[in-house]
């Protein structure tokens, strides 16, 4: 049973809900899943760049009204 | 409602490999503040990330600590003068003796952005590494309890040392 942790990171400016997704991404094994909720401008754009460049693949990317719901497969976790 | 946003990725991840070295020279809130912004990012990608303070970077990016032994009656003047912490450092432009600062304080709370020293410790978290400058240490006489928890000291030649095969940044 795969287990998801949820960031609620509205009303965070840039870079402060990418820093939360990458701290949460150090105490997880490969996968869980993250599925975080953020509303900065910048969002949508740094979360697939954080997806690409560090190998977790964005399974959704959503727009709920202002915010945007990303949910991301950890493959990459913390060292074993 | 939620509606999903076009493409997600496509190509298979490489993670990103990197080295950033920001040295920070200036001890203004503005720059600070994007240096460590931009450091925590890198971090986020699995950077390497370093932050070499220099002269007014290492004197306000103080903690609450005891002078250097050695420091005399000139370097705890000068002590005086600096920010009391990374929070108070001043901003490059449109201070004015504080007031700008003090509306900056009221926008970031308004519009909810992290204060430098939370981003400080996010970057710490992440596995930054603070360095000081040894000469501006000496010049300034700070002593060990004032510098930020963690944080070494370290010469020029070691920046280059760690910089090697990386991005110099200076700020």
């Amino acid at each position: 049973m795969e287990s998801e942790r949820h960031i609620d990171a509205r009303g965070m400016a840039c870079p402060r809900p990418i820093i939360e997704l990458a701290k949460l991404r150090r105490h997880l094994c490969p996968g869980a899943r993250i599925r975080i909720l953020a509303d900065d401008l910048a969002f949508e754009s740094d979360v697939r760049a954080w997806c690409d460049a560090t190998g977790n693949p964005l399974l959704s990317l959503e727009r709920d009204g202002a915010a945007i719901e990303a949910l991301i497969d950890v493959r990459v976790g913390r060292a074993p | 409602m939620s509606a999903p946003l076009a493409s997600l990725q496509a190509s298979a991840p490489v993670p990103t490999k990197g080295r950033l070295c920001f040295v920070c020279v200036s001890g203004d809130w503005d720059r600070l503040y994007a240096a460590f912004a931009l450091g925590g990012s890198g971090l986020a990608l699995g950077m390497e990330v370093d932050f070499f303070l220099a002269f007014f970077g290492a004197g306000s990016m103080r903690a609450h600590g005891e002078s250097a032994p050695r420091a005399g009656l000139m370097e705890r003047l000068f002590q005086r003068l600096l920010p009391r912490s990374v929070d108070d450092a001043p901003l490059s432009r449109f201070h004015l003796g504080g007031l700008g600062k003090w509306m900056m304080r009221l926008l970031m709370k308004k519009h909810g952005v992290a204060a430098l020293s939370k981003l400080v410790a996010d970057v710490e978290e992440l596995g930054g590494r603070v360095h000081y400058c040894e000469t501006s240490l000496r010049l300034m006489g700070l002593g060990a309890t004032q510098l930020l928890p963690g944080a070494g000291i370290c010469g020029a030649t070691e920046v280059f040392s760690r910089a090697r095969g990386g991005q110099i940044i200076i700020v």
